[in-house]
């Protein structure tokens, strides 16, 4: 059924193509509908526990969307200035998308002196003359709330805060919000030293911007790329063009079903182009490299016989690298991070069509197109040029240096291990971009001169009305802020205790000692009269059960942020006690500490996915030790790009935490392909180092050709505009050239100790029943077992006259005759007499087999023979992994032996049968 | 005026105070009954004490309401809406944020008024219990000067006098401002009278208030206030505030008008929203008293005051006035 499912693109050409055309017009349908999410919502975690309390906490103390505006200028505060301001702020409010904004010039300050106590605004309309601007500036300096939050501490400096109206889930919302404040901004850029703008908006505008400008640029590089990579190694026009073909019908397939099912492309899902076109290329390349070779052999039909070559050569271990491929992409579909799983879900897509369009396409397009003439290197022993070096190096430290280069490896791994332990975890929408991005430098002058532009909560919650109108409550807001203080990351804690200390002070004519919270519950509540629900909002709930610390803040390291927060929980919730709950929630904190579910997800889906493989591979190679030993060529690899990792300090992040899974998917097609052929030689010789070394030396151009192309199409991603991206490039071009070490080198010197049966050769194989069904060596064996038993034997041919076995010698073989006659003959001295004639299904030489004698007669064909022969050594060896199977032909060897014996006695007792003469079944020794 | 808007640019002119004028039918509705029983004494009481001077319905008496400047206009609101010099209510206070949350507070607000054109007020919070005793003193002088005072039971014996800044921004945490409770100082502005309008079929003045000089200035916290008055009663039924750059501020809307007399009306609920942020302060006149008795001389005494008098006596004393007290309006 696989064969002709493989076969249906060449046997029904027409069938095949209307098929593909239909289903590409049905899919593109969708591509309109394709939408680009980068919002920090798919950054944030399904399954953190503090979502519905962060939206809880937003609804009641004002969502943290909110943007700054940094204004510098020496002169700020003067008249004129002042004025421009004034501009730049009426400029900003009266944007459609803005809710608020609060300045110095919407700010609201407490100033006692004496008997009198003024709170007014800080620079209200009627005194923004010199002197009231140069009131203004002292005031807004010795006001707590104020310096460091809006206004630099050397007073030249200060911030709009500006927030957006909901809601933000509107298409392109944060685009339109960023462009209106650039708008309102530019014209008066001249106007000040500095003047720009930081915040949601222009972040997810510039990620959707860089995505775009990623998506025009990476494409068309992996393109050209491969393009000369193939080029370069199969030396094909043709050859180059295929995968281009077979990757943009994928795509189309691929955004169009995105489209349908409304699954936005996001910034992982931007590097799918070069993916696909990368990974795609990689099946496309073995299969052209396979084409060539069967236009090596062909003979008439060139086309024809190269297509039904490649097909029947390559068409498992295609169906098997798809799969697996496919796995390491699905293996995050379960991710609690929506980008990811957005991600895993579009590419797992991605890589299955690709593999249903190339064994759709390929053969159509090559048994009508296809080139009539061999590539040099492919489909000979010998394999010349950077190619052949490579095969000729790794050959001789196999051969000679495998102990070593084994020992090295472990090493290796070993010390890439103790690497990988330095590994770390971060995921901050800041983190994601390049460090010389203007938006990053924005953000780090914001920060120099004001508080960061991330915000986050501290709640603490009360059953009781009014608990925050007592002090000892008030003081527990103080004693956070206190501890945040110590902490040292932070930029800035505001809470309700800071407007009551304000204006405690300034009841008390701006006595500093007196900065601080009330002692009296009813004090509380008449200094509160002196506030604006609105200037209270953010800080405590209406009925007073609820207070909010504002933080400010600029760190964009999880690995910095997360403990730090965690630390902050644990004494918030120590100083609130048992009687209230606290609460530390932000927007920005969820989407770092999905930086921890990441490593849960790389676990995971790394744990499922060698597990998964592990299963196909022991079920394909029908051994759960072949399983095992088939993933060791993957494995390296990620251990050495884990060690890579922590040894250069490049973060687990959305885009490098995908790395492994990725890259054993596509490891293992490299050894699916060389495990399969080697079984394939092994089969024909009983030279298994010879089987290892023409199996390398085939599979050697298409694995070095897509190992290269994969390392430079990932390398292609350096040039993204993101960080994570840039990483994800440079950590898969490594990974894939670690896969190369690993499956030219390491991979063969396994090989050479194992041998493996496929599960596709036991169904495949067509056993000459009634031949095998009575013979002795197969009794009580299941078909299963006598078709996995033959796989492991070696199949030898031989012409009439020629010896199977030769009297005199030494040897440890057995032989199954499968076709043909044989004849034994016995010589004593000159003389030679014919003592039995032995055909299809019988055994002989198992004594020799058991025990190294001296072979006591001739075998020679009569015919032309075909006999599985089972050496001893090599039994042992290969079948070590597969013990019913030795069980039951050593019980068989044994009875045939035994019958044997039996019958040499009876012969002795009876003397009816001539010492030596071998009985029906066995003879040879 | 076209260049006025609202702060998103919108025109201004076009809003409709139709959600006012609801609220003013369905309370006028639940009230009727409650004040029908009151009625008899009020009228006795009213036509007793002070409209005795008064010459009753004489709307619109000098003449078409195209003849009418808007000097005229104000200066005949204030005729005949304020015009009795002792007046206490009693006051329910709802601040309401932007999300429906409701804040509640009860208070007393005492108010005299000079004949030379001084005037004095006194706030004091009743309710909730931690704020009984805060009390906001006003005084304006005949020249329009104002001196205020802020007393903090909690704090201590101690009077804190706000700037002009509390005279022009909100106090107390409200959406309404000192101004806004105080008489309209016609002496310093200036009026101008735009095209009259007409809504829910209720003709308006429309007149625009202008600081008319550098102190007036520096005391309002607008640029321009625009009041819609009623032709009917000359009752400023709404008040727009607009900033310097001319966009709607803040909005004022009276409702619940009650005829006091036969030309003098007032409004038994205030709302006030404020554009910027959706705040909104709804103050409910609960009980109202024209009475010399229920406004002494010595509430507006600081000393009274800081000796925690407003807390203590008052409420014994006016419970002991209250029977042969001169009660007009509702209580409702």
């Amino acid at each position: 059924m696989i064969e002709r499912a493989l076969m249906a693109g060449l046997n029904h050409r027409l069938l095949t193509v209307l098929l593909l055309a239909l289903i590409t017009a049905l899919t593109a349908e969708g591509l309109p509908k394709l939408q680009v999410d980068t919002g920090l919502d798919s950054l944030i975690s399904d399954a953190d526990p503090d979502r519905q309390a962060y939206l809880r906490v937003a609804e009641e103390f004002g969502s943290d969307n909110r943007t700054l505006v940094y204004v510098r200028d020496p002169a700020l505060w003067t008249p004129a200035k002042i004025d421009r301001l004034e501009r730049l702020h009426d400029s900003l409010d009266s944007l459609d998308v803005v809710q608020r904004v609060e300045s110095i010039l919407t700010l609201r300050t407490v100033h006692g002196e004496g008997a009198t106590l003024d709170s007014d605004l800080l620079l209200p309309d009627n005194a923004r003359d010199a002197e009231g601007i140069s009131r203004a500036r002292a005031g807004a300096l010795a006001n707590p709330l104020i310096v460091g939050n809006f206004v630099s501490a050397d007073g030249d400096a200060t911030a709009l805060m500006v927030t957006i109206r909901p809601p933000r889930d509107e298409v392109d919302f944060d685009a339109r919000v960023n462009a209106a404040l650039e708008h309102a901004i530019a014209p008066l850029r001249d106007e000040f030293d500095e003047l720009f703008q930081i915040g949601p908006s222009r972040i997810n505008a510039e990620l959707k911007s860089a995505l775009f400008q990623d998506l025009e640029l990476l494409a068309p590089l992996s393109v050209a790329l491969l393009v000369l990579t193939i080029l370069l190694f199969l030396g094909s026009l043709f050859a180059a063009a295929v995968p281009l073909v077979t990757a943009g019908l994928s795509l189309a397939w691929t955004f169009g079903l995105m489209g349908h099912l409304g699954i936005p492309l996001n910034i992982l899902s931007a590097m799918l182009p070069s993916l696909v076109v990368v990974i795609g290329s990689t099946e496309d390349t073995h299969m052209m490299a396979s084409y060539f070779h069967g236009v090596s052999k062909a003979t008439g039909d060139t086309r024809r016989f190269a297509t039904r070559f490649m097909l029947r050569k390559m068409g498992v271990p295609l169906f098997l690298t798809v799969l697996t491929t496919a796995l390491g992409f699905a293996s995050n579909v379960f991710s609690s991070i929506g980008l990811i799983r957005d991600f895993a879900l579009a590419s797992t897509f991605a890589i299955l069509a690709n593999g249903f369009i190339t064994v759709a396409l390929v053969p159509t397009v090559l048994s009508l197109m296809g080139p009539r003439t061999a590539r040099p290197g492919i489909g000979e022993d010998r394999v010349p040029g950077f190619t052949g070096l490579v095969v000729r190096l790794f050959g001789f430290g196999r051969r000679r240096l495998s102990g070593t280069i084994l020992l090295l490896t472990a090493a290796l791994c070993a010390f890439f291990l103790f690497q990988a332990s330095k590994l770390y975890v971060t995921n901050d929408p800041f983190s994601y971009f390049r460090d010389d991005r203007p938006l990053l430098r924005d953000a780090a002058t914001l920060q120099r001169e004001l508080a960061g532009v991330k915000v986050f909560f501290v709640v603490l919650e009360s059953d009781v009305d009014g608990a925050f109108h007592e002090p000892a409550n008030v003081a527990r807001l103080t004693e956070i802020q206190e501890f945040i203080a110590r902490q040292g990351i932070f930029d800035l804690s505001v809470s309700l205790a800071d407007h009551l200390a304000l204006v405690n002070r300034e009841f008390h004519g701006g006595d500093p000692v007196q900065s601080l919270v009330p002692g009296k519950r009813e004090l509380i509540a008449q200094y509160l009269l002196f506030f604006h629900r609105r200037d209270l909002q953010g800080y405590l709930s209406h009925d007073a059960r609820r207070a909010n610390i504002l933080v400010r803040h600029n760190v964009s390291d999880s690995r910095i942020l997360n403990p730090h927060v965690r630390e902050l929980k644990q004494v918030a919730a120590h100083i609130a006690g048992n009687d209230m709950r606290a609460y530390v929630v932000g927007e920005n904190l969820m989407v770092n500490a999905a930086a921890e579910d990441l490593i849960l997800a790389q676990a995971k889906s790394l744990g499922v996915l060698l597990l998964v493989i592990f299963l196909i591979m022991s079920a394909m190679f029908t051994s759960l030790k072949g399983g095992l030993v088939s993933l060791v060529p993957s494995v390296i690899p990620i251990v050495l790009m884990f060690g890579v990792m922590g040894l250069l300090g490049i973060p687990l992040n959305p885009g490098t935490a995908m790395v492994a899974v990725i890259a054993i998917g596509i490891a293992i097609d490299g050894t699916i392909h060389l495990f399969s052929r080697y079984n394939e030689l092994c089969r024909q010789t009983s030279d298994n180092d010879y089987a290892v070394q023409v199996t390398v030396s085939e599979e050697a151009v298409p694995v070095l050709a897509t190992s290269i192309a994969l390392s430079l199409g990932f390398g292609i991603l350096l040039f993204s505009n993101f960080t994570i991206i840039a990483q994800f490039g440079a950590l898969s071009a490594a990974t894939m050239l670690f896969a190369v070490l690993a499956n030219l080198l390491i991979t063969p010197i396994i090989m050479s100790r194992i041998r493996l049966v496929g599960l596709y050769d036991i169904v495949a194989m067509k056993v000459e029943g009634h031949a095998l069904e009575n013979s002795p060596l197969f009794r009580h064996m299941s078909n299963y077992q006598v078709r996995k038993a033959i796989l492991i034997s070696e199949l030898q041919e031989f012409a009439p006259g020629e010896l199977l076995i030769e009297q005199g010698t030494h040897g440890r073989s057995m032989f199954l005759v499968l076709s043909g006659e044989v004849e034994v003959l016995r010589h004593d001295g000159d003389e030679t007499r014919s003592i039995t004639r032995r055909g299809a299904g019988d055994v002989f030489g198992e004594v020799g087999y058991v025990r190294e004698i001296q072979r006591t007669a001739d075998v020679r064909a009569l015919t032309r023979v075909q006999a599985l022969r089972f050496d001893h050594d090599r039994m042992q060896r290969d079948l070590r992994y597969f013990p019913r199977i030795v069980a039951a032909l050593n019980f068989n060897i044994s009875r045939i032996l035994g019958e044997r014996l039996a019958d040499v006695m009876d012969a002795s007792d009876h003397h009816s049968v001539p010492p030596g003469e071998p009985e029906r079944g066995a003879s040879g020794r | 005026m076209s260049a006025i808007r609202d702060r998103r640019g919108r025109q201004a002119l076009a809003a409709s105070p139709r959600g006012g004028r609801r609220a003013v039918g369905r309370d006028r509705g639940r009230a009727w009954g409650r004040v029908w029983g009151r009625a008899a004494v009020a009228a006795l009481a009213l036509a007793c004490g002070y409209v005795a001077a008064e010459s009753p319905g004489a709307e619109l008496a000098s003449g078409p309401p195209g003849e009418w400047t808007a000097e005229r206009i104000m200066a005949e609101t204030v005729r005949r809406h304020e015009q009795f010099p002792h007046v206490y209510e009693e006051q329910t206070m709802v601040l309401t944020d932007t999300r429906g949350r409701r804040t509640v507070r009860k208070c007393r607000r005492f108010t005299r008024a000079g004949e030379d054109g001084s005037y004095r007020f006194l706030l004091v919070f009743d309710d909730p219990e931690e704020i009984r005793g805060v009390a906001l003193l006003v005084v304006r002088a005949p020249d329009g000067s104002e001196t205020r005072g802020v007393y903090l039971p909690a704090f201590g014996a101690e009077f804190k006098r706000p700037g002009d800044a509390a005279r022009r921004g909100n106090f107390l945490g409200t959406d309404l401002a000192v101004e806004d409770l105080a008489p309209e100082d016609t002496a310093n502005h200036r009026y101008v009278r735009r095209t009259d309008r007409t809504l829910e079929q209720v003709p308006y003045f429309v007149v625009d208030a202008y600081p008319a000089n550098e102190a007036a200035q520096r005391r309002t916290g607008h640029a321009l206030r625009r009041h819609w008055v009623r032709q009917d009663n000359f009752v400023i039924a709404r008040t727009d505030f607009y900033d310097r750059h001319l966009r709607l501020a803040r909005r004022i809307t009276r409702h619940d008008l009650r005829q006091v007399t036969g030309t003098s009306w007032r409004p038994n609920m205030v709302v006030a929203h404020s554009e910027h942020d959706g705040h909104t302060t709804l103050l409910k006149v609960d009980r109202r008293v024209y009475s010399r008795d229920y406004v002494p001389e010595e509430i507006f005494d600081p000393a009274f005051l800081l000796a925690n008098g407003h807390m203590r006596d008052l409420s014994e004393r006016v419970a002991g006035r209250r029977a042969p007290a001169q009660a007009a309006g509702d209580g409702s």
